[in-house]
């Protein structure tokens, strides 16, 4: 058990000796959201939402302007934690990158961008269980995994995602409870 | 503005605003009064206290895509902070049916959701349209183990009134022959899932007692009196443009209109019943407009109060008199007392390997439903709870919501496992009966006032020793039972569910033969003024727990009945 998870598990015994510890973890998630820096960098949030949910056969992220909607969905419906931790995600992704390759994320091609979110989805590991839970709870979810909910929410919402990738029927007219797979069935889009 | 009291205008001459019949309320139950006493030729006047909502023309989000909702139907930090009760029922496509917190506030001694919806309709638009009968097992129950007051009437009372109004409503079902889950009238039935069906033959072969049968639903699987037939969309809270579903606004009130017996005055906020001392009767009912908070009376030689379980119990605890020192009708003190929900938000779900090359199409607007099976008739008594639960259920493969959650993929494999069905997953909750208890109560705050200077209404509810054991069970049986028909992954769980989440709010002026204990009788009159009716949840003297809306309606349609008969017969 490393320390971080050695920390977590006091708070599964309610131990309140971590508040030192944690307390300027705790001020960045619950500081005020710096929420102009989302409309300062749509092309950032766009390049890492195709990276999620490229184009293939079918539209990807960018094409459905999930990164607009991302962005309002952040905004509007995120509480202020998942705000911050989803702000502050992306200026340490920004840094990163220039660090690691000497140019912004949106700069470099496909290939590298993936190897940084791959970075970032480790940095973002959760522990399974119930100590999981309480790091979500206590913690908020990891960058990684608000960009990933985030992005597939504004994508399989979007006209191309719910229509395209998925299968949409607005107004079915009737029920079929038992059918046989089609050979390329897709998913519904609503339920 | 001060005591509505003190500045009553009335605007207009009492022949004016006199009718055969008032209707206070005009959701699921008071939509039915207003069909029955228009239908019996009465003049009536219905009181609703928010906006007029057109059947159709106001369902403004009926016909809107997901990508033309500017939050997705996602629920924003807006919502939560300012509408933290009523947010937990609605989204984007259905906020408009509920009302907003701040302006209708109310004081939770304990958490209870309040949830409301003040418009014509009611909350008959956003209901859930499980529609299950009661049977003499609940009848019997408060007098057989002694928990509230027994019931009045039994399952042969109320049956054919229940017929009457399910041929009406339209409701889709299988007839089972379930002794304490008796048929209803029945359009064709909404059929289970591969899984389901799988479920229902393992659930069937191995425990005794227990049924799996189709979701009994209010939708329409085929046109019905003019209505419908369901389009299978799923978006029925938003109000249906096909009438797929039934409502005060697609299918009562249009026929009560239809009559020219109808008048309906929305933006009327009842704040009293009128009484005559020397008559012993009800003469009408004091309004204050929600608008122009101008005072208005109304009066009728019946008066059906159908406001729902908490603001019935309000408006008669605020209609004090001399006669009345405690509440209209309140001699007994049981106004407002024995407040019921269900508990609902413990089960099990499970995941199913198999089936792998089935699925489905259209969004059925129920699932299925696994009728109460603990403290039946015959059997041996639970050693830890009286009474029991039923479970709704429904069996589905994962669709992109949850495989967004399953693993840490992304990029192209992750869209096209986003694009596959998964895994079936079969999710079991049970909805349970709530102990009749008189500390479970509402009360009426002497200094706090809403914007119409009426007294903030105070709840006081908590789950008892057997609603907590009963919810272990529930868990507990649910797990066995999916464990039993093959599923993996089996996880019971406990959302911890506030009172008042399943809105079906009943008690607070329950029916009774003694009035020294109860506040109606047996054909829901007021026992102390026998020209008010009462017909709506507050009548409850226990809740089984079956999803109740149902047996409003056929108390309502019943006691219609009576009242009109008795006017014919000049006893009112």
């Amino acid at each position: 058990m490393n320390r971080r998870k050695a920390i977590l598990s006091l708070f599964l015994l309610g131990g309140g000796a971590t508040a030192g510890f944690t307390g300027y973890k705790w001020f960045s998630i619950h500081k005020t959201p710096d929420l102009q820096f989302l409309d300062n960098n749509k092309a950032l949030v766009a390049d890492l939402a195709e990276t999620i949910i490229p184009a293939t056969s079918t539209p990807g992220a960018k094409e459905a302007l999930a990164h607009l909607t991302i962005i309002s969905l952040i905004k509007e419906t995120a509480d202020r934690k998942t705000r911050n931790i989803f702000i502050d995600g992306l200026k340490d992704l920004a840094d990163y990158a220039v660090a690691q390759f000497n140019q912004p994320f949106t700069a470099l091609p496909a290939s590298r961008q993936k190897e940084i979110l791959l970075h970032f989805r480790e940095k973002g590991k959760n522990y399974s269980g119930l100590l999981g839970k309480v790091k979500n709870k206590f913690m908020g979810k990891s960058f990684f995994h608000i960009l990933k909910e985030y992005t597939t929410i504004a994508f399989c919402t979007s006209r191309p995602g719910a229509t395209q990738t998925l299968a949409y029927d607005f107004i079915p007219g009737n029920y079929k409870a038992c059918i046989p797979m089609a050979p390329d069935q897709k998913s519904w889009a609503t339920k | 503005m001060g005591d509505p009291k003190q500045v009553h205008i009335n605007s207009g001459g009492t022949a004016e605003n006199t009718y055969d019949a008032i209707v206070v309320g005009s959701g699921i139950s008071g939509g039915w009064a207003a069909k029955e006493l228009c239908q019996k030729g009465l003049k009536t006047l219905l009181l609703e206290r928010g906006r007029n909502v057109e059947h159709i023309k106001d369902y403004t989000t009926a016909s809107m895509h997901p990508w033309e909702f500017v939050n997705r139907l996602q629920i924003t930090e807006q919502d939560r902070a300012e509408n933290p009760v009523q947010c937990q029922a609605y989204d984007e496509g259905s906020k408009h049916f509920y009302v907003n917190d701040q302006q209708h506030p109310y004081i939770q001694s304990k958490p209870f959701s309040w949830i409301r919806g003040y418009q014509v309709g009611g909350r008959s638009l956003v209901w859930g349209r499980q529609t299950y009968r009661l049977s003499d097992l609940d009848f019997e129950a408060n007098a057989k183990d002694g928990h509230g007051a027994a019931w009045p009437i039994g399952y042969k009372d109320l049956a054919p009134w229940y017929s009457y109004v399910e041929t009406f409503v339209g409701i889709s079902g299988q007839a089972e022959n379930i002794p304490h889950l008796p048929d209803s009238v029945f359009l064709p039935p909404m059929e289970m899932n591969c899984v389901e069906k799988h479920f229902k033959e393992a659930v069937t072969k191995q425990f005794k007692d227990r049924h799996v049968i189709h979701g009994r639903v209010a939708n329409l699987s085929k046109g019905w009196n003019g209505r419908g037939p369901c389009q299978y969309r799923n978006l029925c809270d938003r109000g249906c443009p096909f009438s797929g579903y039934f409502s005060s606004n697609s299918a009562t009130l249009p026929v009560a209109a239809a009559t020219g017996n109808l008048t309906l005055r929305p933006h009327a906020i009842v704040y009293e019943i009128i009484h005559d001392d020397k008559t012993g009767r009800a003469t009408g009912v004091r309004i204050i407009d929600e608008l122009t908070k101008k005072t208005t009376d109304y009066f009728a030689r019946i008066i059906f109060l159908n406001a729902s379980t908490i603001a019935t119990a309000a408006l008669l605890l605020q209609s004090r008199s001399n006669r009345f020192p405690n509440g209209f009708g309140n001699s007994s003190g049981q106004v407002g007392l024995n407040l019921m929900d269900h508990h609902v938000g413990s089960g099990a779900t499970g995941e199913y390997e198999g089936f792998t090359d089935q699925y489905y199409s259209g969004r059925r607007p129920t699932g299925i439903y696994i009728p109460r099976f603990r403290n039946l008739n015959g059997q041996a008594g639970h050693p830890d709870f009286v009474r029991g639960y039923g479970y709704q259920a429904d069996g589905e493969r994962r669709e992109w919501r949850d495989t967004m959650l399953a693993d840490d993929d992304f990029g192209a494999s992750y869209k096209a496992s986003l694009a596959k069905p998964g895994p079936w997953s079969m999710w079991m909750g049970a909805w349970g009966e709530c102990l009749p208890n008189p500390n479970n109560k509402i009360t009426l705050e002497k200094d706090k006032k809403d914007s119409w200077g009426l007294p903030l209404v105070n709840i006081l509810f908590e789950y008892g020793s057997n609603e907590l054991s009963m919810r272990k069970d529930a868990q507990q049986s649910a797990a066995e039972m999916l464990a039993a028909a093959g599923f993996t992954g089996v996880q019971p769980f406990d959302y911890h569910s506030v009172p008042g989440t399943a809105v079906h709010e009943m008690g607070t002026a329950r029916m009774g033969r003694d009035p020294k204990t109860s506040v109606l009788n047996e054909n829901n009159q007021l026992h102390e003024a026998k020209n008010v009716f009462i017909t709506d949840g507050s009548c409850m003297p226990s809740g089984g727990c079956q999803n109740p809306s149902l047996t409003y309606m056929a108390l309502t349609a019943r006691a219609c009945d009576f009242a009109v008969n008795e006017l014919k017969k000049n006893n009112l």
